[in-house]
C-alpha cells in the first residue's frame, strides 16, 4: 500500500515538474506555435510589396482593440534577399509608423514627427546591408529617410492615420492605404 | 504499479499541466509589467523590444498589434474609481483633464476588443470641453446630451485611453495620477 502511495506520489511530482517546463517552453514557443498571429493574418492576405489597409470597424475581427479613430494598413516584409523600403505619406493630424517583428514584438515606431516633405521614408535592413549601404555612400539619399536595422528577418510594417473627426476618416484611410513598401535594390 | 503506467501517467499530468497552464496565462492581459495609475493599466513593455515572454505570447495569440513606444501609450480600464467593475447596466462619467499628448481618443470595447456600432470612441479633436480645459464624457446605454459614448448592449465593458504622441510615453510611470480621467459611476439601471 505505501508503495503504491510513494509511486504516485513520484508520478505526481515528476508529471508537475515536467508540465511546469512544457509550460515554459510552450510560452517561449509560442510566436512559432500560435495560427493566429499579426504576422499569420496578414503576410498570407499580401504579395510582396502590396500594402492593405485594416478595417477596424464594425466586424472587429481584423484586429482586437483597434481603436475605430484610427485608420491602419500594414505591408508584410522579409529582408533575407534585400532591404525593405517604406514610403508612407502622412495625414493631417496625426500619423505614425512601426515595425512589428513576426513574433508579435514592436522593433521600432516613430511618429510623423519624422516626416520629410509630409512623408516618412523607411528603410528597414539587416547589420550586413546596413554596413554595405554606409560603404556604397549615398549620402544625399540618407539624410531623407530612417535606417532601421532590424533584428528580424521577417514581419509587417504598420502605419496608422488618425481621424480626429468621423467625417475624416475616409481621408485617413485613403493616406494609410498610400504607402508603399518596396524593394530598395531596385 | 507497472512502471510503464507509472511513465505514461507522468506524461499525461505533464501535458495536461503545461496545456492549461499556458492557455490560463497567455489569454487575457499580460501577468507581469503591470503599471496602474487609479483605474487605467498600461504595460510599457509591450510596445518595445525588451518585452517579457509572457506578454509576447498574448500579442501572438490574439492577433493584436500593439502600440509603439514611439507612437503613444494605451490604457485600459475594466474598473471604475471605486474598484467595481465595469457594467453596461450602469452610467458613467470619465472625467478630468488629459496627460499630455498630441491626440487622445476614449474607446469603449466588448471584453474580446471589439466595438458596437458606428459610435464607439471619441476624439480629443471632437469632444466639447468645460471653461477650464477638462472634458466630461458620459457612458450610457441611453443617448444623452453633451460628450456621450454609448454602451454595449449587455455584460461589461473595457475602457481605452490612448494618448498618442506624448511626451511621457517613454515613461509613463511619470504620468502625475491627477492628470488622469477618473471614472465615476452614476445611476444603474
Amino acid at each position: 500500500m505505501t508503495r503504491v502511495a510513494g509511486s504516485l506520489a513520484i508520478v505526481l511530482a515528476a508529471g508537475l515538474v515536467l508540465g511546469g517546463i512544457t509550460h515554459l517552453a510552450m510560452v517561449l514557443a509560442m510566436p512559432m506555435l500560435a495560427g493566429n498571429t499579426a504576422f499569420h493574418r496578414h503576410a498570407a492576405a499580401l504579395s510582396p510589396g502590396e500594402t492593405r489597409l485594416l478595417v477596424a470597424q464594425q466586424d472587429g475581427n481584423d484586429v482586437p482593440f483597434a481603436d475605430p479613430a484610427v485608420a491602419m494598413a500594414v505591408c508584410a516584409f522579409d529582408i533575407t534577399e534585400g532591404p525593405l523600403r517604406v514610403e508612407a505619406p502622412m495625414p493631417e493630424g496625426f500619423g505614425s509608423l512601426s515595425v512589428h517583428g513576426r513574433d508579435g514584438t514592436v522593433l521600432y515606431s516613430v511618429t510623423d514627427r519624422t516626416a520629410v516633405n509630409g512623408v516618412v521614408t523607411l528603410v528597414v535592413m539587416t547589420r550586413q546591408q546596413h554596413d554595405e549601404a554606409l560603404a556604397a555612400g549615398r549620402s544625399d539619399e540618407a539624410s531623407q529617410e530612417l535606417r532601421f536595422v532590424s533584428p528580424r528577418l521577417q514581419g509587417l510594417v504598420v502605419v496608422r492615420a488618425l481621424a480626429p473627426y468621423p467625417s475624416s476618416l475616409p481621408e485617413a484611410r485613403e493616406r494609410a492605404a498610400a504607402m508603399e513598401c518596396m524593394s530598395a535594390n531596385d | 504499479m507497472p512502471a510503464i503506467l507509472c511513465i505514461l501517467a507522468t506524461f499525461a499530468i505533464a501535458a495536461l499541466v503545461g496545456v492549461t497552464t499556458v492557455d490560463w496565462a497567455t489569454s487575457g492581459r499580460p501577468p507581469l509589467g503591470a503599471l496602474s495609475i487609479g483605474p487605467w493599466v498600461t504595460w510599457p513593455a509591450l510596445g518595445g523590444r525588451d518585452v517579457d515572454p509572457y506578454a509576447r505570447a498574448i500579442t501572438v495569440r490574439s492577433g493584436a498589434l500593439p502600440l509603439g513606444t514611439g507612437e503613444g501609450i494605451e490604457f485600459l480600464a475594466s474598473r471604475d474609481d471605486a474598484g467595481q467593475p465595469l457594467h453596461v447596466s450602469c452610467n458613467y462619467t470619465v472625467s478630468g483633464s488629459m496627460p499630455a499628448a498630441r491626440a487622445w481618443t476614449l474607446t469603449v470595447y466588448d471584453p474580446s476588443g471589439g466595438t458596437q456600432g458606428e459610435r464607439a470612441g471619441l476624439t480629443s479633436a471632437e469632444v466639447l470641453r468645460r471653461p477650464d480645459g477638462a472634458v466630461d464624457i458620459t457612458l450610457s446605454r441611453r443617448a444623452l446630451p453633451g460628450n456621450w459614448l454609448p454602451l454595449p448592449p449587455s455584460g461589461r465593458f473595457i475602457l481605452a485611453l490612448r494618448l498618442y504622441d506624448s511626451p511621457q510615453s517613454a515613461d509613463p510611470a511619470a504620468i502625475e495620477p491627477a492628470t488622469m480621467p477618473r471614472i465615476v459611476r452614476g445611476d444603474c439601471s
